[in-house]
């Protein structure tokens, strides 16, 4: 069950992502996608391997399904969030946009428990905000670097 | 997070490999626009992370880098030195002027110095195969990358005004 709930949830992530009115280009959103994947492995992996923070199913359905949250819909949320907030104007829109994208985050983390893809066995959700936030912020940044990046080639040419 | 279990020679090689593998990439003329310079090589950094915690450990462990499962400086240190090689691929591809009648052997000739690469790594024990896996898996994993990253090149091509 697990399997079918994460990857519709994937593919309507990635179907939003194209329809919205984006700002960032393909290379800006690849440039935020890579590094929102590098992250969302590395940090999973200390939790769930290293630490031993979190505990993974060892069902393969189940375990496909914590692979796409890792892989594609943590990345694709925070994307679309930042996405949103560089279309809105105005900096209270921008900051209830971040937390509801970190909020979005925490949910779907959490929801995992529910399938029994998770078990938290010294991790809550404070920790999951705490995370995501951090996420949230190294995307921005990420995009920030890469778009000043950009818009110095595009003066020179 | 450890550095290392024991500094052998995997270590070694992998740091030779960072310094010869750098040296190219600083020394080679720029042909490529920064920002693409720094996409290819963040792609070059990426992919080998996603393919080494999806296939290389959790439930399929099909192969082992460095000393142990476990996460080691060392592994890291691996990730950087395959980020030029992304760069690389799409650097000659535009120094040759890959079109479409040369990209498939283009692109067979970079699978073989993937195999390659991936047979010293072998020997010098940066790469331990588990559960069943072989090195000719790898040509499916090569082919589907390397792939992706021209024609992904080939798509920035049209889409960016400054290329």
């Amino acid at each position: 069950m697990s399997i079918v709930v994460y990857f519709t949830l994937a593919w309507l992530l990635i179907g939003c992502y194209i329809v919205i009115n984006n700002k960032m280009n393909l290379m800006e959103s690849t440039v935020v996608f890579l590094v929102t994947i590098v992250v969302s492995i590395n940090v999973s992996w200390i939790l769930i391997e290293e630490m031993e923070l979190i505990q993974v199913t060892e069902e393969p359905q189940e375990y496909i399904a914590y692979l796409l949250n890792r892989s594609i819909i943590a990345p694709f949320i925070v994307m679309l969030g930042l996405a949103l907030m560089l279309k809105s104007e105005g900096t209270l829109t921008k900051v209830f946009l971040f937390i509801t994208t970190v909020l979005f985050l925490t949910v779907v983390n959490y929801s995992l428990t529910y399938f029994r893809v998770f078990e938290f066995t010294n991790w809550n959700f404070v920790y999951d905000l705490i995370y995501f936030s951090g996420l949230m912020f190294i995307s921005i940044l990420s995009y920030k670097f890469y778009h000043n990046l950009y818009d110095e080639v595009v003066k020179q040419t | 997070m450890m550095l290392w279990e024991e500094f052998d020679r995997n270590e070694i090689f992998l740091i030779a490999m960072l310094i010869v593998v750098y040296a190219v990439f600083f020394l080679l003329p720029k042909v490529l626009p920064k920002h693409i310079t720094v996409l290819y090589l963040l792609i070059g950094f990426t992919i080998p992370i996603i393919f080494d915690f999806t296939i290389g450990g959790g439930m399929l462990n099909f192969y082992q880098v460095n000393d142990s499962n476990a996460y080691e400086l060392t592994d890291v240190i691996t990730y950087i030195n395959f980020a030029p090689f992304a760069y690389f691929y799409i650097y000659f591809y535009e120094k040759l002027n890959i079109r479409k009648v040369t990209f498939i052997p283009y692109t067979i000739i970079w699978v073989i110095i993937g195999l390659l690469l991936e047979v010293l790594s072998k020997f010098m024990n940066v790469i331990h195969y588990q559960n069943n896996y072989e090195v000719y898996y790898s040509v499916i994993i090569f082919i589907v990358i390397l792939t992706f990253n021209g024609l992904f090149y080939e798509l920035i091509k049209k889409k960016d005004p400054t290329m």
